[in-house]
C-alpha cells in the first residue's frame, strides 16, 4: 500500500507544482512584448496600404452606384442597413483610415483596437467578393489583438495599471493572445496541409503544376515553362505538402525554428512572385515574429550589430592596423 | 484578498473561454469526421461569428475559367458579339504585377460571381442525383440548367456578372436598344501533367460550356 500511496502524492505535488508554473507564468510580463507592437504596427500599415492600394476602385468594391449586384450585408451575424454603409462609404472610408493612424501609434489602446476590427468586419462584409485567406487570417489576429497589451513600445503612452491585479489579468489576456494568434497560423498551416494529403494531385506530387498554370494566378510569363520542369514540379508539390503538415508540430523546437520559418518564407515568397497573391504573403511572413522572445530577438539584434559594426569597420577604414607601442620607462 | 478573488474569477472565465474557444475552433476546421457530425448544430452557430477555411488550393482547379457574353440582335437569336471577359484583366494583372490592386479586385469580384454561379449548378445537380437516383445524367444536366436559369437572376452574383455587362457593352460600343445579352461560362482544361510537354496540336484544349444564362435585355 505504501508505495503506491508515496507514487500518488508524488505525482499530486509534481502536478500541483505544473499548475502553480502554469498560472505564474501566465501572469508574468509577456515574453513577446517587443515584436507584439512591431506587429501592430504592420497591421494597421497592412489595413492602410490595402485602402490606398484600392483608392481608384473604391466606388466600384464600396459603393451604391458599382455594378456589384446588391445584397445583405451582416457585421457580427447581425444585419444591417447595407443601403447607408454602400451610400456612405466615402465617409466610413475616412474614418477608418484615422481609426487605423490611431491604432498604429497606439493611441486609444484596446478600444481603438476593438473599433479596427469593427471596421475591418464592416469593410469585409459590404465586399465579401474579394476576400482570401489573408482576409479570414487577419480578421481573427484583430480579434486577439484587441486583447493585446501591444503599447509598451511604438506608442504614444505606455498601458500603466495602478493595481497589481489588473496589470496580471493584462498580462494573463495578453499571454493568451499571443498564444492564440500562433496557434491560429499553425492550426491553418496543418488544416491545409490535411486538405491537400486527401486530394489526388497533392497526393500524386503535380499540384503544384496546376496551381501554378492556373490564368487567374499567373505571376510571371515565366511559370509555363518553369511547370514542365518534373523534378521541378513534385519536389515543390511535396515539399510545400510535408512543410504545412510538419509546421505545427516542429516550429515549437528552438533549434528547428529558425530552418522551419525561413521555409515558410521561402514558400510565400514564391507564392507571391508566381501565384500574384500580395497581401497575404506578407502578413503570414509578419506573424513569424512572434515566435520569438524578446530575449531571443534581443540576442540576434546584439549578435548583428557586432557583425554589422565590424563589416562597417573593414569597409570603412579596412583591416585595423596593430597599433604602435612605445616603451614607457617606469620612474 | 479581495484582489485575489477577482483574479481568481478572471483567470477561471479567460480560461474557459479560451479552452472552449480553441475545442470549437479545431472541430470546426476538422474534415468531416464522427466527431464533427455529432456537433453540427453547434458549429453552425460559431459559423455564422468565426466563419474560416483554410482548404487553400486543395484540391487545386484542374480548369482555367472563361466568361463570354454574348451579344444577340434583338430581331434574330443568332450573336452578333461575344466577348470573353476574363482574360483581358489576367493579362493586365501579370502585366501591372504587383501593382495591380484594380485589376486583382475585378478578377476577384468575377471569379467569386462566376463560382456561386457554378455552385449553385454543382449543388442542383447533387440534389436532383440524391431525389432521383433512377433518371439519366442528361435529365439532372438539362433540369439543373433550367432551375439555375430561372433562380441565378436573383442572386446578388449573378447581378454582378450582368451588371458587368453593361461596362462591356460601353467599352465595345454596343447598342443596348438593339442588343439581348447571354452569358456563359466555359471551362477550359489544363492539359493534365502527363501531356505537359506535348505541343498545343497535340493536347487539343477541351473548352466546356458549363453554364449558359437565358437572354436579357440590358435595357
Amino acid at each position: 500500500m505504501f508505495p503506491y500511496y508515496s507514487l500518488l502524492l508524488i505525482q499530486t505535488k509534481k502536478i500541483t507544482f505544473m499548475i502553480n508554473r502554469f498560472f505564474a507564468k501566465l501572469y508574468e510580463q509577456p515574453k513577446r512584448s517587443l515584436y507584439l507592437p512591431v506587429f501592430r504596427v504592420y497591421i494597421a500599415f497592412h489595413l492602410l496600404k490595402k485602402l490606398l492600394f484600392q483608392w481608384t476602385s473604391l466606388e466600384t468594391l464600396y459603393g451604391l452606384d458599382s455594378f456589384l449586384g446588391k445584397g445583405g450585408i451582416y457585421i457580427f451575424h447581425i444585419a444591417v442597413d447595407w443601403h447607408w454603409f454602400l451610400a456612405n462609404y466615402q465617409l466610413l472610408t475616412f474614418l477608418y483610415m484615422i481609426v487605423l493612424v490611431l491604432f498604429a501609434f497606439g493611441i486609444g489602446k484596446h478600444f481603438t483596437a476593438l473599433i479596427v476590427l469593427i471596421f475591418v468586419e464592416i469593410f469585409q462584409g459590404m465586399n465579401s467578393y474579394v476576400l482570401n485567406g489573408g482576409d479570414n487570417l487577419l480578421k481573427f489576429q484583430m480579434i486577439y489583438m484587441t486583447f493585446c497589451d501591444s503599447y509598451q513600445y511604438l506608442a504614444f503612452s505606455k498601458l500603466k495599471f495602478k493595481s497589481a491585479v489588473t496589470q496580471k489579468i493584462s498580462n494573463m489576456l495578453t499571454n493568451l493572445a499571443v498564444c492564440s494568434i500562433i496557434i491560429h497560423l499553425a492550426l491553418v498551416y496543418f488544416t491545409t496541409g490535411l486538405h491537400k494529403a486527401h486530394a489526388d494531385a497533392w497526393f500524386n506530387g503535380v499540384a503544384t503544376y496546376y496551381t501554378l498554370s492556373l490564368e487567374r494566378f499567373a505571376g510571371t510569363r515565366y511559370n509555363a515553362l518553369i511547370v514542365k520542369n518534373g523534378y521541378f514540379v513534385t519536389l515543390t508539390t511535396y515539399f510545400t505538402l510535408l512543410w504545412e503538415l510538419s509546421f505545427a508540430f516542429v516550429v515549437w523546437y528552438k533549434k528547428l525554428r529558425v530552418y522551419v520559418l525561413l521555409c515558410g518564407v521561402m514558400l510565400h515568397l514564391g507564392i507571391y512572385i508566381f501565384m500574384m497573391i500580395h497581401d497575404f504573403q506578407i502578413l503570414y511572413v509578419m506573424t513569424y515574429g512572434l515566435f520569438f522572445t524578446d530575449n531571443e530577438i534581443k540576442s540576434f539584434a546584439s549578435r548583428l550589430q557586432t557583425k554589422m559594426r565590424n563589416v562597417f569597420n573593414k569597409i570603412s577604414f579596412g583591416t585595423p592596423k596593430e597599433p604602435e607601442y612605445t616603451e614607457v620607462s617606469a620612474q | 484578498m479581495k484582489q485575489n478573488w477577482i483574479l481568481k474569477i478572471a483567470t477561471s472565465i479567460a480560461l474557459i473561454i479560451f479552452v472552449a474557444y480553441w475545442l470549437s475552433t479545431i472541430l470546426y476546421v476538422s474534415p468531416n469526421n464522427y466527431i464533427r457530425i455529432q456537433f453540427d448544430d453547434y458549429l453552425l452557430q460559431f459559423e455564422s461569428y468565426f466563419y474560416q477555411n483554410w482548404a487553400f488550393f486543395a484540391p487545386p482547379p484542374q480548369t482555367n475559367q472563361r466568361l463570354y457574353y454574348l451579344f444577340y440582335n434583338k430581331k434574330d437569336s443568332i450573336p452578333a458579339h461575344a466577348y470573353e471577359a476574363l482574360q483581358p484583366i489576367y493579362q493586365e494583372k501579370q502585366k501591372k504585377s504587383p501593382f495591380n490592386a484594380e485589376e486583382e479586385a475585378l478578377d476577384y469580384i468575377l471569379s467569386s460571381a462566376i463560382i456561386i454561379t457554378t455552385n449553385y449548378l454543382r449543388e442542383q445537380i447533387k440534389y436532383l442525383k440524391f431525389a432521383n437516383p433512377d433518371s439519366s445524367d442528361k435529365f439532372y444536366l438539362s433540369k439543373a440548367h433550367k432551375i439555375a436559369r430561372e433562380k441565378l437572376p436573383e442572386f446578388p452574383s449573378f447581378k454582378t456578372l450582368m451588371n458587368y455587362a453593361k461596362l462591356i457593352t460601353q467599352k465595345q460600343n454596343i447598342d443596348l436598344k438593339n442588343h439581348g445579352i447571354s452569358l456563359q461560362i466555359h471551362l477550359v482544361d489544363i492539359p493534365p501533367f502527363a501531356d505537359r510537354n506535348k505541343v498545343p496540336k497535340d493536347t487539343a484544349r477541351v473548352e466546356k460550356i458549363l453554364f449558359q444564362s437565358a437572354k436579357f435585355s440590358l435595357e
